[in-house]
């Protein structure tokens, strides 16, 4: 249950605060309420779905996107606090290349079950991947990376495993 | 309801935007800000934004001591290769913090003005000396980090004031010796059940001096947990010793019964989690966490 309240139509005492981000490649400009959540904008105004909102408080990772390549909460970032930066969901890290192995592997190890939690632990391999650490690291080492994306489904087994067989 | 976003580039701005406005309340991260705005403690009207403020930022080194920027996060402390030289457990610490999304984004001054007792960055920061430099409408002033909250969530520093710097002293002979230990006995991005840091330094004679320990979740501030420390000081760490200083422990604590474990048994893993801190200074284990025992153990 979400409290965070919709944008607000603008007015002399309420300004809406201009920022633009790049989003998937794209730069892009809003206009925001200064409490508006990132997450909120790309849902609503982007359409990009793929992020999903879990716990509201930081635990779950579901709502996990790339901003300047960092693993982030965007259930607990605000809109503004992007102005300037490179963003980046599930939807747009198709561009690299090398994110199919990690695709390809989710599936072959049945990495994902109801799906909900499967954007946000792609997200956050994937930030790892496009760092060129994620081949070099041991089991331990990506399971405590991933403490933070929760999977109620799976056990996290066919997770771990589609990571580990990632080369590069 | 007008909400207001400012992002000031000059400390002075900041300042006079406190001051002259009742409602603007700061924001680092955003992590505990934005984490209260969901679950409705919280609906800010005007919001300042410390991101840029140069001053805050950066980490430096001098002969006497190692000065950490206020909006330093979590992950760039973690991996701070100055900061794991003279302090590994303290580095160590920010790199168990919650998860990579919070490190990534909450800051060290951020945390300090939260000051929620389970937190880890006060209870390594007490025990190395650290203080807090607090710039306000008057100027500035220094503030040990050991009395930086009153209670839980009630920071020792007015909404006219904004936390720069955090100084830790570190000459660049005779380093103390360092241990952080979180006992998390339910998941690895929890807070810890109790938390114990310690700090001393060891003779050649094997006697200990210097020696400083506080403890974390176990009362509303972090506790020094002085009569425990003043046990070790001048002793060698003999088993009977060692004793005394977890019943020391035991009888200062007062913790709270929650989710994360009963009162009594908060209280007897303080005493032993801190018998782990001072072994884990001893031996170079700055987790405290014995070698015959795996992780989370």
């Amino acid at each position: 249950m979400s409290v965070n309240p919709p944008a607000l139509s603008e007015s002399p005492d309420s300004p809406l605060v201009s920022i633009s981000f790049t989003i998937n490649g794209l730069d892009r400009e809003f206009r925001v309420a200064p409490t508006r959540r990132l997450i909120s904008v790309l849902r609503e105004e982007l359409s990009l779905t793929g992020t999903k909102i879990g716990c509201e408080v930081g635990i779950c990772g579901a709502c996990t996107v790339l901003v300047d390549g960092d693993s982030t909460s965007s259930c607990l970032t605000l809109a503004v606090q992007v102005d300037g930066r490179d963003v980046r969901t599930i939807e747009g890290l198709g561009e690299s290349p090398e994110f199919a192995s990690l695709q390809n592997g989710f599936l072959e190890q049945g990495a994902s079950q109801c799906g909900f939690c499967t954007s946000g632990q792609l997200v956050a391999l994937a930030a790892l991947q496009r760092r060129g650490q994620l081949a070099k690291m041991s089991r331990e080492q990506i399971v405590e990376h991933l403490h933070g994306n929760l999977c109620r489904c799976t056990g996290y087994y066919g997770i771990v495993r589609a990571a580990e067989a990632v080369e590069s | 309801m007008s909400q207001r976003w400012h992002v000031p580039t000059d400390l002075g701005h900041a300042l006079d935007l406190l001051r002259d406005d009742e409602d603007a309340v700061l924001i680092a991260g955003g992590v505990s800000m934005v984490l209260f705005m969901n679950v409705g403690f919280l609906q800010p009207t005007d919001m300042v934004s410390l991101s840029g403020l140069r001053e805050l930022f950066g980490v430096r080194r001098t002969d006497a001591e190692i000065d950490l920027g206020a909006m330093e996060t979590h992950t760039r402390l973690a991996t701070d290769q100055v900061l794991r030289a003279i302090y590994p457990a303290a580095a160590d610490m920010f790199s168990g913090i919650a998860n990579i999304r919070v490190r990534n984004w909450g800051t060290l001054g951020g945390n300090l003005a939260h000051a929620d007792p389970a937190q880890d960055p006060p209870v390594m920061l007490t025990v190395l000396g650290a203080s807090a430099e607090v710039v306000g409408p008057d100027g500035s002033r220094s503030v040990p980090v050991a009395e930086l909250a009153d209670g839980p969530l009630t920071p020792n520093i007015t909404d006219k004031e904004i936390i720069t710097r955090i100084k830790i002293p570190a000459p660049s002979d005779d380093p103390l010796r360092t241990a952080y230990v979180k006992f998390l006995p339910g998941t690895k991005d929890d807070y810890a059940t109790v938390s114990i840091a310690a700090a001393l330094r060891c003779g050649a004679d094997g006697r200990l001096t210097d020696v400083r320990l506080a403890g974390g979740s176990v009362g509303p501030t972090v506790v020094a947990l002085e009569s425990a420390a003043q046990c070790l000081e001048g002793h060698k760490p003999d088993p009977d010793v060692l004793s005394s200083v977890a019943e020391a422990v035991r009888e200062q604590v007062n913790p709270r019964s929650d989710r994360r474990g009963s009162a009594d048994y908060k209280r007897e893993m303080a005493g032993l989690m801190t018998q782990r801190a001072v072994r884990g200074c001893l031996e170079g284990r700055p987790d405290g966490i014995p070698s015959s025992q795996g992780v989370g153990a």
